[in-house]
């Protein structure tokens, strides 16, 4: 027993065994568990420090992280032993560096988690070695009413310590103070207008991917393949520690907003990187590596307010001169405690519009009403305008679409990623998240299409009225959602909506009707083929018919083909180019996953493909051996830039695929590039990042040779060096 | 292996994986790579190459690997429903020298006319075994011959196995 295990022993008076089960009573049919009372204060802290970022600290699992309590985790390990799930947590965690914490340890965290699911300690401490017992027979059986296992409010806190999944290089982030820290006032600073978001000034990048169209596409071109291998650091700036880091910045009349992890605004001169003002919101980053859900891709701006939306489903408007606070609105519900926001928000028609994740299904605080939406906010106010529900329930259009499960039992249709617009139309395209929970067994909607989960939706701006709405994958069940960017491209006078989802298909829809045009894969996919005709993908017999002890192969995994990082279409060569990964799983119903490289790919996780946007025809592609992890910009300059997993941001030329330009950053460059222009001179702008979801921890697990540290939010920008002579 | 062998009963339609290449269709090309059954907590090691060539019913197989942290115990041609999914489905024992870390592989194996359409479909692959990972240390999938450009090498098209 090291040191730190008999400090927690001696605080053992502050723990009280879980005594609140329904129904249980030590006479009962459960036995004691094989764990000590004194064993669940390190336990707890083990958990905290190693395990709570991706399973959180209620246990509930996100993203890919399994649940670790309730009906999830019942179904996945209740019919297997203690010494099976020691096993399990031992050789698999924290993600990427399993066996690395001791075995004290690993005992510690498990008697916890057999504790929160009801189980009674009994007289001897749990370890490596004891004998498996199974788990139905201690934790609390389906129906009671669970619990955690008590911690006197007298108990020491747990220590702020480094942890294995730091890599004991990245302390944690320590509490900073809250408020407008660095007073400021911008003069040179321009309304927005409704007509500068519809046409956006070539110098600024005004919102997410550039433009209502999701085109990530700048026709600046001082920077081009023949003056690219000139790049240089003109300034960078260190960004707020810990967290998820996964931003856009944006430019406007010389000015960089930038969210940072903690929900810290800042204005920076964007020529200079001169701080401005500074608006600490808060709450600080809790983890040094973020699992994703506390990500914001991206603030806005409109008039004279800057909008964005947190971790906690808060709305927030500030002054844009001058950092202050303006007003707050609720996306969530703070009276069921549920709702989480990473997509940012997006203004329209003086509408301030975000999507809703982490809400709905079993185990939510309020599981019969807290559906996932999507809503719209006067910017002026704050007041909510409207909402649309991606859960169709009981008694609605497309509430016969769940094979009869509870209202209470639907879940899923986050909308995680920001829709784009239509001014034309008037229409907003969103894509929505799959079912939850993502296998069909256990979830019970067999091939049943789940409105309007997996969908891409068409809104109306104004109502949030649903125009139309496209499956993309019903009966998923794989973690493979169609969530991502919809770009929208004309082709004469056909308007089009173009979209890549997990499942690696290049999605073309009219987007007018909804109707589907046309569909190609871009990676290997060896789970589901889409129907030419009619664009309906077709299960392999296997992934429908898996039990709960099956091995299920994924090409690809839940990392999926592609994922957040997104799309560019370079408008003048008529051309998508599309950050993709390659890699594939083992999938059990416990939660196991095992991954493998992709056949046919050398090891390469990692590619960029080139398609062309009217036939979807493949233009050129590379590979590498590690994954993307920016979104993709294409500039007038023929250049398209892109960041990876390993500290790389090239610039390739966009008709070949050619790197012309690469440097090396202080970490995993993550975020989306950006290109503007202060006084006429043409800058690159790109962040770093860490924490993330499975596009930041698969790779963690599959290349082992990429070291990098575990820190190092920050932002780069470059500029051609004053002699560089215009070359087009 | 602890995966079902009835996912041999798959549809063809949906398993049979259409190969979108230009390349040569009766050779056949695979790097090996780590298979998903490693401990995860383990060493990611090893590396190799196999290059088959289909005549008529004769498949040659020529090959290497090296790299690996124990000592190899056999190495086999299996099937599964699709690339990419390991049913472990014994098609043929490969010949190579056991015990060490590192070999060559030449073998010359006779198909049946199923076997020839597995190949053909992208379900063959070859394991690697070694005393520490008996599941499978590396593996590939048997696709038609392209040979890898490089990292960060364009290529015109979009070649994979769909």
């Amino acid at each position: 027993m090291n040191s730190k295990r008999i400090l927690f022993a001696s605080a053992v008076f502050a723990v009280v065994g879980a005594t609140t089960m329904t129904g249980l009573s030590a006479s009962g049919a459960m036995r004691a568990g094989p764990f000590s009372a004194a064993q669940l204060i390190a336990g707890k802290q083990a958990y905290e420090e190693n395990c709570a970022g991706c399973h959180q600290s209620s246990l509930a699992g996100q993203g890919d992280a399994m649940p670790l309590t309730g009906a999830g985790f019942r179904l996945a390990w209740e019919k297997r032993t203690t010494s099976e799930l020691y096993k399990q947590i031992h050789d698999t965690m924290p993600l990427g560096v399993g066996g690395s914490l001791s075995k004290d340890t690993y005992a510690d965290i498990l008697a916890y988690i057999l504790s929160f699911n009801g189980a009674q300690p009994g007289a001897v401490a749990l370890t490596s070695t004891t004998p498996g017992i199974t788990i139905a027979d201690v934790i609390a059986p389906a129906g009671a009413a669970g619990s955690s296992p008590i911690i006197a409010e007298t108990a020491p806190p747990p220590a702020q310590t480094a942890k294995v999944s730091d890599n004991d290089r990245g302390a944690p982030p320590a509490p900073k103070m809250e408020g407008l820290t660095v007073a400021g006032q911008i003069r040179n600073y321009s309304d927005v207008t409704d007509a500068m978001l519809r046409n956006p000034p070539d110098s600024d990048w005004i919102m997410y991917r550039g433009g209502y169209r999701g085109w990530s596409y700048s026709k600046l071109d001082a920077i081009n393949d023949k003056t690219v291998g000139k790049l240089q650091l003109v300034w960078s700036w260190a960004m707020t520690a810990g967290g998820t880091q996964e931003t856009t910045p944006l430019i406007h009349d010389g000015t960089l907003f930038l969210w940072n992890p903690g929900n810290v605004i800042q204005a920076l001169r964007a020529d200079t990187g001169e701080l401005l003002w500074e608006n600490r919101i808060g709450p600080a980053p809790q983890r040094a590596f973020g699992a994703g859900s506390d990500a914001n891709r991206t603030i806005a701006i409109y008039k004279d307010k800057l909008f964005l939306s947190t971790h906690e489903a808060k709305l927030i408007a500030l002054d844009a001169r001058s950092g202050k606070t303006v007003w707050q609105a609720d996306i969530g519900d703070p009276a069921l405690k549920f709702g989480e926001t990473t997509a940012g928000v997006i203004v329209v028609n003086g509408k301030v519009i975000s999507g809703l994740s982490s809400c709905g299904g079993p185990g939510s605080p309020a599981d019969a009403k807290a559906h996932c939406y999507i809503s719209a906010y006067d910017a002026d106010t704050g007041k909510r305008v409207w909402k649309f529900q991606t859960v169709a329930l009981e008694g609605e259009p497309g509430g016969e679409t769940w094979n009869g499960v509870p209202d209470n039992k639907r879940a899923g249709g986050e909308a995680w990623i920001l829709g784009t617009y239509d001014p034309d139309l008037n229409l907003m395209y969103w894509g929505t998240a799959q079912a939850k929970p993502w296998r069909r067994d256990m979830r019970g909607t067999g091939d049943a299409s789940t409105l309007y989960t997996s969908n891409t939706i068409a809104l109306d701006a104004d109502s949030g009225k649903l125009k139309w709405h496209f499956s993309h994958q019903p009966g998923e069940t794989l973690d493979l959602d169609e969530a991502f960017e919809r770009v929208l491209v004309d082709e004469g006078d056909r308007k089009v909506l173009l979209t890549v989802g997990k499942p690696g298909f290049l999605w073309k829809l009219d987007r007018v009707t909804g109707e589907y045009l046309q569909s190609v894969p871009t990676i290997l996919n060896n789970v589901s083929k889409v129907d030419e005709k009619t664009g309906v993908p077709v299960l392999r017999p296997d992934v429908v018919d898996q039990k709960l002890e099956d091995w299920i192969a994924s090409c690809p995994g839940p990392h999926g083909g592609h994922n957040w990082q997104a799309t560019s279409y370079h408008q003048p060569s008529n051309t998508l180019v599309v950050p993709l990964s390659q890699s594939c799983v083992l999938l059990r119903a416990n939660g196991s996953q095992k991954l493998y490289p992709m056949p046919g790919t050398d090891g390469m996780l990692g590619r960029l493909s080139a398609f062309d946007a009217k036939t979807l025809a493949p233009k050129w592609t590379f590979q590498q051996r590690s994954s993307f992890l920016t979104s993709v910009l294409t500039t007038g300059g023929n250049l398209a830039f892109v960041g990876d997993f390993d500290r790389n941001f090239r610039a390739v030329d966009v008709r070949t695929g050619k790197t012309l330009w690469k440097t090396r950053l202080g970490t995993t460059v993550q975020g989306h590039p950006v290109t503007f222009s202060v006084n006429g001179k043409q800058y690159i702008a790109v962040t770093t990042g860490v924490g993330g979801g499975s596009p930041q921890q698969k790779p963690m697990e599959l290349l082992p040779e990429v070291h990098r540290p575990l820190h190092g939010n920050e932002i780069y920008v470059f500029t051609l060096p004053e002699d560089t002579r215009a070359a087009k | 292996m602890s995966f079902k062998v009835a996912l041999i009963s798959m549809s063809l339609t949906l398993s049979g994986a259409a190969i979108a290449s230009e390349a040569t269709a009766d050779s056949y090309r695979t790097r090996l790579v780590t298979a998903a059954f490693q401990s995860p907590s383990g060493p990611f090691e090893g590396d190799g190459e196999v290059v088959a060539t289909l005549s008529g019913r004769t498949l040659k197989l020529h090959g290497h690997f090296e790299g690996l942290v124990s000592p190899v115990t056999r190495l086999r041609l299996l099937s599964g429903a699709a690339v990419g999914v390991p049913d472990g489905i014994d098609i043929a024992d490969i010949r190579t020298a056991t015990g060490a870390p590192s070999g060559r592989i030449k073998t010359t194996l006779t198909l049946t006319p199923a076997q020839r359409e597995l190949l053909a479909t992208g379900r063959l692959y070859v394991q690697v075994e070694t005393k520490a990972a008996p599941e499978g240390a590396l593996w590939g999938w048997l696709l038609p011959n392209h040979p890898f450009p490089g990292e960060n090498v364009p290529e015109e098209r979009n070649w994979y196995a769909k």
